[in-house]
């Protein structure tokens, strides 16, 4: 296991990360995700080893590394605005680790190239670092924190300083980019969009504590908690409690109407939270092909988005939003403001929570 | 008390967080100025024997000299003449930092440099040119004889005037360079909105623009004034033999007289003054600083 | 309004002339053939001269000498002290500020004097080592904040990056930060450099008998009298000097040190 964090722990005074429990497995790509200041970059900066933890300790293949200080853990962080250095050229930059490691230069050009050829910027190896755009450092910052093979790399919200059209792009290449190097990742963000494109577990953080722990699906679909089933999409909400319960079925009562719940070997309190994702609702013109739920209501607002149209349901009491996907919503026929609807979903399709 | 610990402890605080390399500068400052300053300091509270020797007996003696008629004389003399040098300073350098503040662009950096390239050869060429210029066999004289405008050389070195121009010379652009800030600083829609409200120019003048610069005028001025009044060279080069000044008086304690600690004590005087002066300015800045951010 | 305008310009022009016209005057001086007639001709006699005599060969090595050793002793420690200093800058109390500002803020009569007094003291023969340390304890702290501002205007991740990559500090220093504020570094040395060669109050103070530097050599020539000697001797020196001045103006970093004088 390359990294574990036990009872990890930072106190600035007026902020505080709350011990924390990780392990982070072999060629594993981990996310940090949350808004900002909930202690992620502390954490990171913890393993980066630019914070001296307050309690815990922090182990880097099996090894103690609590109080190593940051050059003497095999562990490179691609900073957030790059950090290159400014009096050195592209290739220069990235052979700075190797340089300080004194190997043959014969190594050093071999690595360098091959680093640069893995992030596509090998024409600009003779650049300085003023001479190329914001795409071009993000990718040389990462060649430069690869290139002598660290046993983790920190991403600290490597995206963040891009344009959104190029950071699309960029997630994508650095999610190839991962893959071929096979190092251990380790990466800060704010945007549940990239923690979910990118990693393969991820945790979510809220005020110097860490939430959740798991795969994005599990994130995605069984939140634990009301904040991090917000965080990570959006989701409508219905309060109500429990009557009865038939074979795992539980039957919710709300001011909307009463709901069928599938939840097995399940223990659930009386008052709970429903939580329902856009997308696993669906329209209905007609009253016709119903799951096992169904409520009524009108048109409020619609936007059409191309690949799915949202809309903005209103019902007695509450407001919903739904998705519809675009072949869905073209066999069928289009819906303006105002319009009675109904809305359907399965009783397996909810999040249930207890009642904040 | 407290406000004393407290101030121990963040010393101490900051002592710990001094990175090894900034020790050495610390080290040095501390070596090369502030034990120089305090020998100076504590000098002052010590005797002379009669033979030049100095005697470890803690006394505030040389303070009560320094305020004797005899020094007192010289001392209200130089404060004199500073003021006077100051306010001629002051007078000459108001246009120019005028004329400075109002140019646009690269010529207001120009102008300021064209005022400071003569401070920067140095300061005993600039005596000498002024001597060269001004003295008996200057050639102000020189021109003044030749066309018989005047008999006998005039004599305008080695007397209190000598003194003057010397001052003025070089101190002005120390004064100009405040005064330029302080109108830098003015907001011109203040000047705009005096007019707006019915004030003509000489009203705007006294009672927007003067009461908007006051402050850092004066602040300016006592940073001329004070060097002023520990000046040893000028006076020594430029003023006649009888011009006592406070400086001369001072360095000749330690060079002729060979008394120490009576030297120490004026210097230690004139250094008090100069720290009350920084405060002032602290201060100054700090209220201005906010009526900015307000 | 115009008439105003014109009256502050010509007051601006007569004051910069008030300011040049002693100096030009020396250089003009410098090639007469009779120094105390101005309409007795031009000679390149005296200058001549000059250059066969030790009387500037000697105080301008001597000069040359402790500006090189006291600048870099000054850009040695201000720069140390800045790369250090700043990072934690704003937890230092201000009673270091105030120390640091010290040296520039006291008056040369009591910086040399104080000097002075702590040399003799310590026992320490007066001469050329100590005004070299005399120099460097002044210029010392004008690096310092020239430095700062340089360090300032660098990336703090560029230290951590460095120290990520495998960095041990000192290489920090020596790889990352020094090669970027180099620019810096070297308006610093040249306006140390300056400061020492034009001094002259506080090497009148710490020279002693023996040690001779230009503006001390002028200064004693000064007081028999003028001569041809001094005459020349006072040339050089402004050539020296402005052109020293011009360089220092023209860097970006120490332009605005020269400015406040």
């Amino acid at each position: 296991m390359p990294l574990e964090l036990k009872s990890l722990s930072k106190d600035f005074g007026g902020f505080r990360l709350s011990p924390l429990d990780l392990k982070i497995e072999r060629g594993e790509f981990f996310c940090l995700l949350g808004p900002s200041g909930c202690g992620k970059t502390t954490a990171l900066r913890l393993m980066g080893g630019f914070e001296t933890a307050t309690s815990g300790s922090l182990f880097l293949k099996g090894s103690d590394i609590t109080k190593l200080p940051p050059h003497k853990r095999n562990i490179h962080t691609v900073f957030q605005r790059y950090a290159l250095f400014p009096h050195l050229n592209v290739f220069e930059n990235v052979a700075f680790s190797l340089r300080l490691k004194k190997r043959p230069l014969s190594e050093i050009q071999e690595r360098v190239k091959e680093a640069l050829k893995l992030v596509e910027i090998e024409n600009l190896a003779t650049r300085k670092t003023n001479q190329i755009s914001g795409g071009q450092s993000q990718r040389v910052a990462l060649a430069r924190a690869i290139v002598d093979r660290p046993d983790v790399l920190l991403l600290d919200e490597p995206l963040s300083a891009l344009d959104p059209a190029l950071r699309t792009k960029m997630r994508e290449e650095l999610k190839a980019i991962c893959k071929k190097v096979q190092l251990t990742f380790v990466m800060v963000t704010h945007d549940q969009e990239e923690a979910l494109q990118l990693s393969d577990r991820m945790a979510v953080m809220k005020d110097g504590i860490c939430l959740q722990v798991g795969t994005p699906k599990a994130i995605y679909e069984d939140p634990v908690d009301s904040f991090v089933a917000r965080f990570i999409g959006p989701v409508n909400e219905i309060k109500g409690e429990i009557v009865e319960e038939v074979e795992g079925v539980h039957a919710v009562q709300s001011l909307c109407g009463t709901f069928k719940v599938k939840k097995n070997g399940v223990a659930l309190p009386k008052h709970i939270s429903l939580l329902l994702r856009p997308e696993k609702m669906r329209i209905l013109r007609t009253k016709a092909n119903v799951h096992d739920n169904l409520i009524e209501g009108q048109i409020q607002e619609l936007s059409y988005l191309g690949s799915r149209t949202e809309y903005t349901v209103k019902t007695k009491d509450n407001a919903f939003k739904v998705f519809e996907q675009e072949l869905e919503r073209q066999k069928k026929r289009s819906l303006n403001p105002g319009d009675k609807v109904f809305m359907t979903w399965r009783s397996e399709d909810s999040i249930v929570l207890p009642e904040r | 008390m407290s406000y004393l610990k407290d101030k121990s402890d963040s010393l101490q605080t900051a002592a710990k967080t001094i990175p090894a390399s900034a020790w050495f500068f610390m080290s040095w400052l501390v070596l090369m100025t502030l034990i120089p300053f305090f020998i100076i300091v504590g000098m002052s509270f010590l005797e002379r024997t009669e033979f030049g020797n100095i005697r470890f007996h803690f006394n505030f003696d040389n303070y009560l000299v320094t305020f004797n008629v005899v020094y007192l004389k010289v001392l209200l003399k130089t404060l004199w003449l500073a003021l006077i040098a100051t306010a001629s300073c002051l007078v000459v350098g108001f246009p120019v930092a005028y004329y400075l503040a109002k140019q646009a662009g690269p010529m207001k950096q120009m102008g300021l440099i064209l005022l400071f390239i003569p401070f920067w050869t140095n300061f005993i060429l600039r005596i000498y040119g002024i001597v060269s210029l001004l003295g008996n066999n200057g050639l102000l004289n020189q021109m003044l004889l030749h066309y018989q405008i005047v008999d006998s050389p005039v004599r305008i070195l080695y007397t209190r005037v000598g003194v003057y121009i010397g001052l003025i010379y070089n101190y002005l652009p120390f004064l100009v360079v405040p005064v330029y800030s302080a109108l830098e600083k003015l907001d011109p829609t203040l000047r705009e909105a005096s007019f707006d409200l019915g004030a003509g120019r000489i009203q705007t003048f006294f009672k927007v623009v003067i009461p908007n610069i006051k402050e850092g005028v004066f602040v300016g001025s006592l940073f001329v004034f004070i060097p002023m009044l520990g000046e040893y060279v000028i006076p020594d080069l430029l003023g006649g033999a009888k011009e006592a000044f406070l400086g001369k008086v001072m360095v000749d304690q330690f060079f002729t007289m060979q008394n120490w600690p009576l030297g120490s004590a004026m210097a230690t005087l004139l250094s008090v003054i100069m720290l009350f002066a920084l405060i002032l300015q602290n201060r100054w800045k700090k209220n201005s600083g906010e009526a900015h951010a307000a | 309004m115009q008439r105003r305008n014109r009256l502050v310009e010509t007051i601006f022009w007569l004051v910069i002339a008030f300011l040049y016209l002693p100096l030009f005057y020396v250089i003009f001086q410098a090639f007469l053939v009779d120094p105390h007639n101005w309409k007795s001709g031009f000679t390149m006699m005296w200058i001549i001269k000059l250059f066969d005599s030790p009387s500037l060969w000697l105080p301008l090595g001597t000069s040359l000498e402790i500006a090189v050793i006291s600048a870099t002793l000054s850009v040695s420690l201000g720069t140390l002290g800045a790369v250090g200093l700043t990072p934690i800058a704003a937890m230092l109390p201000a009673t270091f500020q105030t120390l640091i500002m010290l040296p520039i803020l006291l008056p040369e009569v009591i910086t040399g004097l104080s000097l002075l007094l702590f040399f003799l003291l310590l026992r320490m023969e007066l001469g050329f080592w100590t005004v070299v340390i005399a120099h460097a304890s002044f210029s010392a702290s004008f690096v310092y904040f020239i430095m700062v501002e340089q360090i300032r205007k660098l990336d703090p991740q560029m230290n951590e990056a460095a120290r990520d990559l495998g960095a041990k500090p000192n290489e920090v220093f020596w790889k990352v930060t020094l090669p970027n504020i180099l620019p810096g570094v070297m308006g610093a040395w040249l306006l140390a450099f300056t400061l020492s060669f034009d001094d002259f109050l506080i090497s009148f103070f710490t020279s002693g008998a023996g040690l001779t530097t230009l503006p001390l050599k002028i200064y004693s020539l000064m007081r028999i009298g003028v001569t041809p000697e001094l005459n020349g001797l006072s040339f050089f020196m402004i050539l020296i000097s402005t052109f020293l001045v011009l360089i220092l103006v023209s860097k970006e970093q120490s332009r605005k040190w020269v400015l406040k004088g």
